[in-house]
């Protein structure tokens, strides 16, 4: 799992470089994700533009990362394909999660 | 002459992302738009995914077959030699589980395979006989506007 760490004003911005969040890449994203909250930013942005393919493995673990941050802290996506976005919104999670257009709309707009 | 194409895994996660190129190439042949190309993917991916982690409980060495037919649209056919799934939860299931946004913690993680799958497709049967699991999905080509 590829993932690149970018500190902007607003919070950290974890990139994804792989095509595809699933059941084989989910364990291994979970663990970044952990260990990149433990620098404590109160907002987190998911860049998914490179991301081509996320099943219902790899949304469960976007839940769970935001479970992680707990009260106060929040997890914003960025960039997500036509596919993603359906994911999101067949699943309802597009009520939990702010879906933005690209990284600097998820920092301007933080959580939505 | 039915034009068909057997796939076949071993159970292993890693190997689902294979399932899904190649079917972005039948998509492609069967006609189907991008985005009915994305929902094939997903659905099938999803179903293959359930049979290593449930039906073979995430154990390598079990073969998972997925056969594609070109026909009205994509009919993709999965088949395992797994535990068995309930016909009831793919009746029962809805992609859209019950939560409260508000209530982070309470969210749930898991169990939206199956309504995704019955959500992206036209069509999903389950049949289960003589040890053999199949799950038949039918996504139609959309009629010429």
């Amino acid at each position: 799992m590829n993932i690149d760490l970018t500190e902007s004003g607003g919070g950290l911005v974890l990139a994804l470089r792989d095509k595809r969040l699933d059941a084989a890449a989910a364990p291994a994203f979970r663990e970044r994700v952990a260990a990149a909250a433990e620098g404590g930013h109160r907002l987190l942005v998911l860049d998914l533009q490179h991301v081509e393919f996320v099943d219902s493995s790899g949304l469960g673990a976007i839940v769970s990362a935001l479970k992680r941050l707990g009260p106060g802290r929040d997890l914003a996506i960025a960039g997500a394909r036509p596919a993603v976005r359906k994911l999101f919104q067949l699943t309802r999670m597009d009520r939990v999660f702010a879906l933005h257009d690209d990284v600097a709309a998820a920092l301007a707009g933080g959580a939505g | 002459m039915p034009r068909r194409l057997d796939l076949a895994i071993d159970s292993r996660a890693e190997l689902v992302g294979l399932i899904g190129a190649a079917l972005r190439g039948l998509c492609a042949e069967a006609g189907l738009s991008a985005e009915a190309a994305g929902d094939v993917e997903l659905a099938v991916c999803e179903a293959v995914t359930n049979v290593i982690k449930h039906g073979h409980g995430d154990r390598p060495g079990h073969v998972v077959r997925v056969e594609a037919v070109v026909a009205e649209g994509l009919e993709v056919t999965v088949v395992d030699d797994g535990a068995a799934l309930d016909p009831a939860r793919l009746a029962a299931a809805d992609p859209a589980r019950p939560f409260d946004p508000a209530d982070i913690a309470a969210l749930p993680e898991s169990g939206f395979g199956l309504g995704l799958i019955k959500a992206l497709m036209d069509e999903a049967a389950y049949s289960s006989a003589a040890g053999e699991n199949r799950l038949r999905l039918l996504k139609r080509r959309a009629a010429p506007a």
